[in-house]
């Protein structure tokens, strides 16, 4: 297997041509960031259908990741005036759009396939059917409203977050990136943030109930004005 | 037996619903993200190295369009922010066959290998990548290779018509296309080009 391959600053400059027109470096933005991008979209997927207990096999995580990787690639490269590049780095921006189909592609396949299995989780059964997880508007004009929705909530979610203590901001966007908190997620939250997983299961708790309670009163403060 | 969850829990799923509302569609991105991926993208996969570079080949090949080379190069030049005169000093080729090259009219007979590389170079490529695929297909016209027993041919030059358009015509009708050696040609011309680029990389090095 090769080393971890890591992202270096050349996209800088990429950036600049791909916003002005130019096609070829699509192919130079590929094949420097393919690898980095497939390897985050394989673990992501990875830990989504660990949560739903392995219902497909890896191969199939794999040929899934990648579809995802190269609807990433394209998207990015069709939304480019989209990219913020104070928020992120490109290589970044992409891995989200891909995880931003994960849904989609992958839950949908893990959902199907533990159906077909019959799964013996009752729990997870109930949220796969409930449609807990699952919130793929079909309606056009649903789909415009969700968006619209989606951009003002992001604001708020984005100014709560700047605002709570940086371990606390770490440990939910952690457990965001690990789709649904569970023993995995919260065992990486203890990796990166150097706690055992006990404290760092309660630093999830807490990190969630500061939210909250962040959020409640910049409602508050919305609504007053 | 019913198992009610926590309100912590109810807490916790209840926030990460909000940040999945907020950023689940790609286009909001959550803070501190570019260490959190970095992290995901350092995980071990399961994937060979052949198996991840088949997939990196075939992702380059899947975004090749409809463009031509001329095209492919000149929306380059400007987005480098170069005019003709300034890729041409630099590359050592002529502008006006840049701007036949640009123009899709250039004959790769006049374009040798290295200039072509020494050219790709000056545009920031090292490698052909995604312009692979649509030099092949101009070489495969401009170095179409016609069997023995053609002979020479003779034509008129005339205005207006260039001088692959006069060879294709001047060798309308006539058997002996040579779909061998027109892919040797190609192969020639492609990997010329490629070494080219690799040569002024490792200069750069």
């Amino acid at each position: 297997l090769r080393p971890p391959v890591l992202p270096d600053d050349r996209w800088r400059f990429w950036l600049r041509l791909l916003r002005g027109g130019d096609i070829l470096v699509r192919g130079q933005i590929v094949e420097a960031y393919f690898d980095y991008v497939l390897r985050a979209l394989v673990n992501i997927s990875s830990n989504l259908n660990s949560k739903w207990y392995s219902p497909l096999p890896h191969p199939r995580v794999l040929e899934l990741a990648n579809e995802l990787t190269n609807i990433a690639f394209a998207e990015a490269f069709a939304h480019i005036e989209q990219f913020d590049e104070t928020q992120s780095a490109l290589p970044t921006w992409i891995v989200l759009k891909g995880r931003s189909r994960l849904k989609g592609i992958v839950l949908k396949e893990i959902r199907e396939a533990s159906r077909q299995s019959a799964t013996d989780n009752d729990e997870l059964t109930q949220r796969s059917l409930s449609g807990q997880l699952d919130d793929l508007a079909t309606d056009p004009a649903e789909q415009a409203v969700n968006r619209v929705e989606a951009s003002e909530v992001a604001r708020r979610v984005n100014e709560v977050l700047q605002a709570m203590s940086p371990d606390h901001r770490r440990a939910l966007v952690l457990a965001y990136m690990q789709p649904p908190p569970d023993a995995s997620a919260i065992a990486a939250i203890a990796r990166d943030l150097g706690k055992s997983p006990v404290a760092a299961d309660s630093l999830l708790r807490r990190a969630a109930r500061d939210f909250r309670s962040r959020w409640e009163e910049l409602k508050r403060r919305d609504e007053l004005q | 037996v019913i198992l009610v969850p926590h309100d912590e829990e109810i807490e916790v799923d209840l926030t990460l619903n909000q940040l999945e509302t907020a950023f689940g569609s790609g286009k909001s991105v959550p803070p501190d993200i570019d260490d959190l991926i970095k992290q995901l993208a350092s995980g071990p996969t399961g994937l060979p190295e052949e198996e991840l570079n088949r997939l990196r080949r075939l992702a380059v090949e899947r975004l090749e369009s409809s463009r031509s080379v001329g095209e492919l190069l000149r929306t380059r030049r400007i987005a480098l922010g170069f005019d003709e005169e300034e890729v041409s000093h630099r590359s050592h080729l002529r502008v006006r066959l840049l701007e036949d090259l640009e123009a899709d009219t250039a004959d790769l007979h006049e374009i040798d290998p290295e200039m072509f590389g020494s050219l790709l170079y000056v545009l920031g490529l090292s490698e052909l990548g995604s312009l692979e695929t649509p030099l092949r297909q101009l070489a495969s016209v401009h170095l179409s290779v016609h069997g023995s027993g053609v002979g020479p041919l003779f034509g008129r030059t005339r205005r207006g018509v260039g001088s692959v358009a006069r060879r294709r015509g001047l060798l309308k009708g006539i058997p002996g296309h040579d779909a061998d050696a027109t892919r040797r040609a190609v192969d020639a011309y492609v990997v010329g080009v490629t070494q080219r680029l690799q040569e002024l990389a490792s200069r750069k090095k």
